[in-house]
């Protein structure tokens, strides 16, 4: 790489933003990041994570060689010898236990065309659907339930619209720290004039700004969101029109009659929400009353037993207020990773091909077949396992192989300590940048290059498909994880993931995937839109679709309501545990840490692993600020720093996942929502001991 | 030392920049395919003056990441780097900040202290050359800080655009030098005048209403306040530090790779909450206010008393670069006192527009309507106590009182309940949602509903007097737990001219004991027959429940004039004290203010002094009105 100083614009790696930002090179360093000023979304802004990103990228802990566990120690080996034992080790296991004793776990935090290649791999080389990524841990309830109300699992409307909505209610989302370009946004919203309602059980940054705030009990989303509903119906506050015009009539009567029912009416639910039936009647009307309106939503709805039926009922609520198909409304999910938007779209999910073709389908099957040149029987044709269930099955010794890329189930899944015992079992293979807790388990170790040091895309949670650009050669003797995951497949005998680069396999996701059929390499690259496209996009001439669902007319034909019933938690609280523990995460760090643990700055921001405690709690505990406590679950137990605030209200606490010093998943129950396999990280039983 | 001034004739542009480039790489802007950004350039017609970039000059002073020093077995390794380097088309607010900058760096050389090697040098080794603004951008307010739109030092040349030709000033011996080189021209005054168009035009276009001169002597004052209401959107994303081009704070860390250490300097945030960790784990300034009153006082105060300028030169970047709208100029004009909202007496005849945003028929002829303030001021703040009424305006009509029947718990917004008995009301029920009226108050005193906190309490109405106390109704209702047992003992003359008929039930599960009554048999009306006085009395009529009234309750009255004197005879029958029955007169109200007389009885004001009375007061007023 030459040696002049370099600006190389690429994409954010954090989250599902998609802001731009400038890489600055030197002398084959990054030295740092500066904020894109025409990027139509992030608009020459940036937050601590993007200013800093570079503080991980060359940093000393970077994975450089390949390595081997030999005699439970690990050691540097040539991609050689790595690339062959992985090759001969999957194909033994293939051809002694079949080809679905392997999974593979593939990458929010890759590019599309890596998870594209990762799921060809598994579908073309190993003939399982056994593919799935972190989506699953996520928004796998908003795929699910946004395609079963719309025809189409993603966020509806594009992100600067909300400047322009007259009133938006956020839930489950804590926007200016996780999405904080779009909590800004929102900030200027309000500023404008626009009216806004936080449903939250925690009195967040945005809650303060909040017209009303409404603090749900953690768990309780499909009564607030029914009794919403009650009300629009009780003041007659719905869009007749629409409903008569694009919704499904039966399906419709079927949820109105739940809903209407004395079980969903405020007053009713007020026992089991904690939320006073006056605050919700007000702010169901001030909803209703407000057009356009947008609901913005992340991991408070989706994260639960109920995650899909929340999402529904958020879908629901928005078709009967006609908000779905106009500008400035919609229902909003804000993804999490930066491409877990794309890892969804090009099929890197047990369930669907790219651009959620069903696995089942033989038309489907077919269609890739030929792509791929590949035979259609070959093919697994059942839905494959998902993400916890793949690591259960793997402690179970059903799964015998697990290929890991770039995640860290071992920090983010629920009930780690389970997780522990089921990754000691099969042939993990972890491809990653760091030394995760999840790579120390491996047998081998593939060092991977990070989004600096390759070129591809990624998908942004408003479909926007933009570039990351390689700005320095990827760290020591790190590879592209397309490379690869090709070079395990050829070592196998096969070529179907073997490209020259990441442009041919976008080529290759172009044929066949009717919503990106446009989004070409050359397009995103060009002057005319040199920040990318937004999906469906369906041909070379097309220029991306801004909102989805125009006009009331839905991706599935006539929207969908759906009767959702409360379900409880799995776990609520007791006498033996007697608080709620809800989990999630802080603005400074991103997930499991492996990236902001390591950065200097962002880690000085929140160093330590904490507890949110009420101080009413704390005074019965005998908990004084920032005193180390206990907590313990059914699965486990963790010390950390006590944060009295009353940020919480008195029963419910809150811990960041981020800190693998005390990582509080170790706590939460492997509970998931029937349909999606979402786990509920957002309510399980604790107790809390002081430490002296 | 006399100022030159020249002239550079377009043409000769591409000659000016080759004869630069003899001092050192020239850094100018230049596009990159999306954005203008400060990079080297090699030809003169790379240079794009076109707008004023976002990207910060800075960094070629006071770079992003700077090595220190490495370290290898022992052997320390200083590096200084010190590249001539030209910067060319800087603009004068960024030129002000350099000279913060050399200020607060060059102090060390002062005492006799070692120097610093890193920005000093950087700005010694650098030519600096102006560009004087033709226009604003959104956020510039270099006028107001007295920075530009025109350098007048600390450059080495400084170029305006006069049209075929640009105004070359010196302002050092290099700049001399350069002039010199090229044979420049002496300017003519046409030329001279023409600048001075340039930068009368910029500034007009900027409209700039405020001046920060003396602004060091007040903001300690103002700031904790300031500090505290835009900080409250901040999300310490540090950009208005990176970015401002004269912020220059830094950390230093040691990175371990292989055998060598490297030490860096990198840029700081004073808004990161990490910036002030103490040892022991303590964060100085741990509240968001705490980081935004520092970052405050820094610009505009502790500079200017360490190096007498304010270190912010109102190049607007930090406005632009806020994820959360932050603007600096807003937060300058709060300090001044200069906010959206201008301090001054309120016209007390002038109505506020607001908006009806929802209408709900309650009877054949009467209304509710749900309005909203439309200024966000008021849709924010306004609130109001249950019992006061507001002055409601339709244009054109006129102007009535009106009691607000809602409860305050939602702000800037409240509901009405009206008859279309006259000329207003009649024109106030053609309206539509989203027509605009006009609103003053609230006026009046209040129902006592602190007093009665933990207490009985009974209401009883009639008609649509219903609509003056479901005000404090809905307010016992929201605040439940704070008042024991709670009554509504509510009739009318017909089940047709009962309001509200939807929220009885509700009532009801709130835990109200409601009871219902009309004063005549009508078809389909299955409850109470009689008068709602009749309810509480010893031998009420056959169709009409008896009422127990706890003996310790305090009664609110409220209805037609006859009604409230006879419920409240009755209830004094009845044992009750005139003290504790509370009743809302209806004057004929029309200021609102007691200034215009009508509502005046005895020495009472029923708009000032009430409407709310006590039974016992009310009897002290005289003949009723």
């Amino acid at each position: 790489m030459d040696k002049k100083p370099k600006r190389v614009l690429t994409t954010c790696v954090y989250c599902g933003t998609g802001c731009n930002l400038y890489l600055h090179v030197e002398n084959d360093r990054i030295i740092g990041a500066t904020p894109v000023e025409s990027h139509p979304v992030s608009q020459g802004k940036l937050c601590i994570k993007g200013w800093k990103i570079h503080e991980f990228i060359q940093h000393p802990e970077r994975l450089k060689k390949p390595l081997i566990k030999k005699d439970g120690q690990f050691v540097e080996v040539t991609w050689d010898e790595a690339l062959d034992f992985v090759a001969t080790k999957l194909k033994e296991i293939k051809k002694t236990h079949g080809s679905k004793s392997i999974a593979c776990l593939s990458s929010a935090k890759c590019t599309n065309e890596e998870n594209y290649v990762m799921q060809k791999f598994s579908r073309a080389v190993i003939n399982t659907n056994n593919v799935d990524h972190c989506a699953r841990l996520c928004h796998a309830s908003t795929v699910a339930g946004l395609a079963a109300a719309f025809g189409s699992g993603a966020m509806t409307n594009s992100i600067n619209e909300l400047l322009d909505s007259k009133v938006i209610l956020v839930t489950g989302s804590n926007t200016t720290e996780q999405h904080p370009i779009i909590g800004g946004k929102i900030l200027e919203a309000k500023e404008k004039g626009a009216k806004l309602i936080v449903v939250d059980p925690r009195e967040i940054q945005l809650a303060k700004f909040a017209d009303i705030h409404l603090r749900q009990l953690s768990g309780t989303d499909v009564p607030w969101l029914n009794s919403f509903m009650h009300v629009i119906f009780e003041e007659g506050l719905e869009d007749k029109e629409y409903i008569k015009n694009n919704l499904e009539p039966e399906a419709f009567e079927e949820m109105k009659k739940l809903v209407t029912s004395d079980k969903y009416s405020p007053e009713n639910t007020e026992k089991l929400t904690a939320i006073h039936s006056e605050d919700l009647r007000k702010a169901a009307i001030m909803f209703a009353t407000h057009k356009p309106g947008a609901v913005v939503y992340s991991m408070g709805i989706t994260q639960h037993i109920q995650g899909v039926d929340n999402v529904k009922s958020c879908g629901n609520l928005q078709m009967i207020l006609g908000n779905i198909g106009v500008y400035g409304g919609g229902v909003n999910p804000l993804r999490g990773q930066q491409n877990v938007q794309g890892a969804c779209d090009v099929g890197a999910l047990a369930n669907v091909f790219s651009g959620y073709q069903p696995v089942v389908d033989p038309v489907a099957r077919a269609k890739m077949a030929k792509a791929w040149n590949i035979k259609a029987e070959d093919m697994d044709d059942k839905v494959g396992l998902t993400v916890v269930e793949m690591i259960h099955a793997a402690g179970e010794e059903k799964i015998k192989a697990l290929y890991i890329m770039g995640e860290n189930p071992m920090v983010s899944d629920p009930d780690i300590n389970h997780v522990k015992d089921c990754l000691e079992k099969p042939f993990l293979v972890v491809q990653d940048i760091f030394m995760t807790p999840t790579a120390e388990l491996a047998d081998v170790v593939l060092p991977a290059a990070s989004f600096a040091e390759k070129d591809g895309t990624f998908t942004s949670t408003q479909r926007t498909v933009s570039r990351i650009r390689k700005a320095i050669d990827p760290v020591g003797d790190s590879k592209p994880d397309y490379w690869i995951i090709g070079q395990i497949a050829e070592r196998m005998g096969y070529e179907y993931c073997t490209y020259p680069g990441p442009k041919e396999i976008m080529d290759e996701i172009n044929c066949v995937t009717p919503s990106y059929a446009g989004i070409t390499w050359e397009r995103i690259d060009s002057q005319e839109f040199p920040f990318g496209l937004a999906w469906p996009c369906p041909n070379t001439e097309h220029k991306g679709t801004m909102f989805l669902h125009k006009d009331g007319k839905f991706t599935r034909g006539k929207g969908k309501c759906h009767a959702c019933e409360y379900v409880p938690p799995a776990e609520e609280p007791d006498a033996e545990y007697p608080f709620r523990l809800t989990t999630g995460r802080v603005g400074p760090h991103w997930h499991t840490g492996s990236m902001t643990r390591r950065s200097i700055t962002l880690d000085r921001e929140a160093p330590s692993a904490y507890m949110e405690l009420n101080p009413e709690d704390a005074n019965k505990l005998g908990v004084r600020k920032n005193q180390m406590v206990k907590v313990s679950s059914r699965r486990g137990e963790i010390c950390l720093r006590a944060e009295v605030s009353s940020i919480v209200l008195p029963g419910t606490v809150f811990i960041p996942f981020h800190f693998i010093e005390a990582p509080a998943n170790k706590l939460t129950i492997s509970a998931f929502d029937p349909v999606a396999k979402i786990p509920d990280y957002k309510v399980c039983a604790v107790k809390i001991e002081r430490l002296k | 030392m006399d100022r030159q001034v020249y002239k550079l004739e377009k043409e000769q542009f591409a000659k000016f920049i080759s004869v630069l480039k003899s001092e050192g790489e020239v850094i100018a802007p230049k596009s990159n395919g999306v954005d203008l950004v400060y990079a080297p350039i090699e030809r003169a017609s790379e240079i794009d003056m076109s707008k004023i970039p976002l990207d910060c000059p800075k960094n070629f002073v006071f770079p992003i990441t700077e090595k220190v020093l490495e370290v290898e077995e022992n052997n320390i390794k200083a590096l200084i780097p010190s590249k001539k380097r030209v910067l060319f088309g800087v603009r004068p607010c960024d030129i002000a900040a350099f000279r913060c900058l050399r200020a607060f760096f060059e102090d060390y050389a002062k005492e006799g202290k070692v120097s610093d090697p890193f920005v000093t040098s950087k700005l010694n080794s650098l030519t600096l050359v102006a560009y004087n603004c033709p226009e604003p951008k959104e956020h510039c307010f270099c006028v107001a800080m007295g920075t530009g739109p025109a350098a007048t030092t600390s450059f080495d040349l400084a170029l305006t655009d006069i049209g075929n030709a640009y105004l070359v000033e010196t302002g050092s011996a290099k700049g001399d030098d350069i002039a010199r080189r090229l044979a420049l021209p002496t300017a003519s005054s046409e030329d001279k005048e023409r600048k001075e168009e340039v930068k009368r035009a910029c500034i007009e276009k900027m409209n700039i209403d405020f001046n920060v001169e003396g602004i060091e002597n007040i903001v300690l004052k103002k700031v904790d306040a300031t500090a505290q209401k835009f900080g409250k959107k901040c999300i310490a994303c540090g950009g208005c530090n990176f970015f401002c081009p004269s912020c220059s704070c830094f950390n230093v860390t040691d990175i371990a790779d292989g055998k060598v250490v490297r030490r860096e300097q990198f840029w700081d945030s004073c808004l990161y909450k990490g910036f002030t960790w103490l040892a022991g784990g303590v964060f100085e300034r741990a509240s968001i206010d705490s980081r935004m009153k520092q970052r405050i006082l820094r610009k505009l105060l502790y500079t200017k008393e360490h190096f007498n300028a304010y270190s912010c030169t109102g190049c607007g970047r930090c406005s632009q670069v806020c994820p959360s709208y932050i603007y600096m100029e807003d937060m300058i004009k709060d300090l001044l006192g200069l906010g959206k909202e201008e301090e001054m007496p309120q016209n007390p005849y002038v109505p506020k527009l607001a908006t009806i945003i929802n209408i709900r028929d309650l009877t054949s002829d009467i209304k509710s309507f749900t309005i909203e303030f439309d200024d966000p001021e008021l849709k924010e703040n306004w609130t109001f106590k249950p019992g006061q009424f507001v002055e409601v305006s339709a244009f054109g009509y006129g102007e009535v009182p009106l009691s607000i029947s809602s409860s305050p718990t939602s702000k800037g917004q409240f509901e009405v309940a009206v008859r279309n008995s006259g000329k207003v009301t009649i024109a106030l029920h053609k309206m539509r949602i989203g027509d605009k009226i006009g609103v003053r108050g609230p006026y009046g005193n209040w129902w006592p509903y602190e007093k009665v906190k933990g207490k009985n309490v009974t209401i009883v109405a009639g008609g649509i007097g219903l609509a003056a106390v479901s005000n404090i109704l809905r307010y016992m209702i929201a605040n439940r737990l704070d008042y024991k047992k709670v009554q509504l003992l509510y009739g009318a003359v017909g089940p047709d001219a009962l309001v509200f008929t939807d929220e009885y039930e509700k009532w009801r599960k709130a835990g109200v004991d409601v009871h219902i009554t009309c004063d005549r048999r009508a078809e389909g009306w299955t409850g109470n027959v009689g008068l709602v006085t009749a309810m509480f009395n010893e031998n009420p009529a056959p169709e009409l429940e008896k009422v127990e009234i706890p003996d310790d309750a305090t009664l609110i009255v409220c209805g037609p004039p006859i009604m409230i004197n006879f419920a409240c005879q009755d209830l004094m029958r009845t044992g009750f004290k005139p003290e504790n029955i509370y009743i809302s007169l209806e004057g004929h109200m029309k200021c609102g203010i007691g200034k215009c007389g009508h509502c005046n009885i005895g020495t009472k004001y029923v708009c000032k002094d009430g409407p709310i009375f006590t039974y016992a007061e009310r009897q002290t007023f005289g003949d009723h009105h």
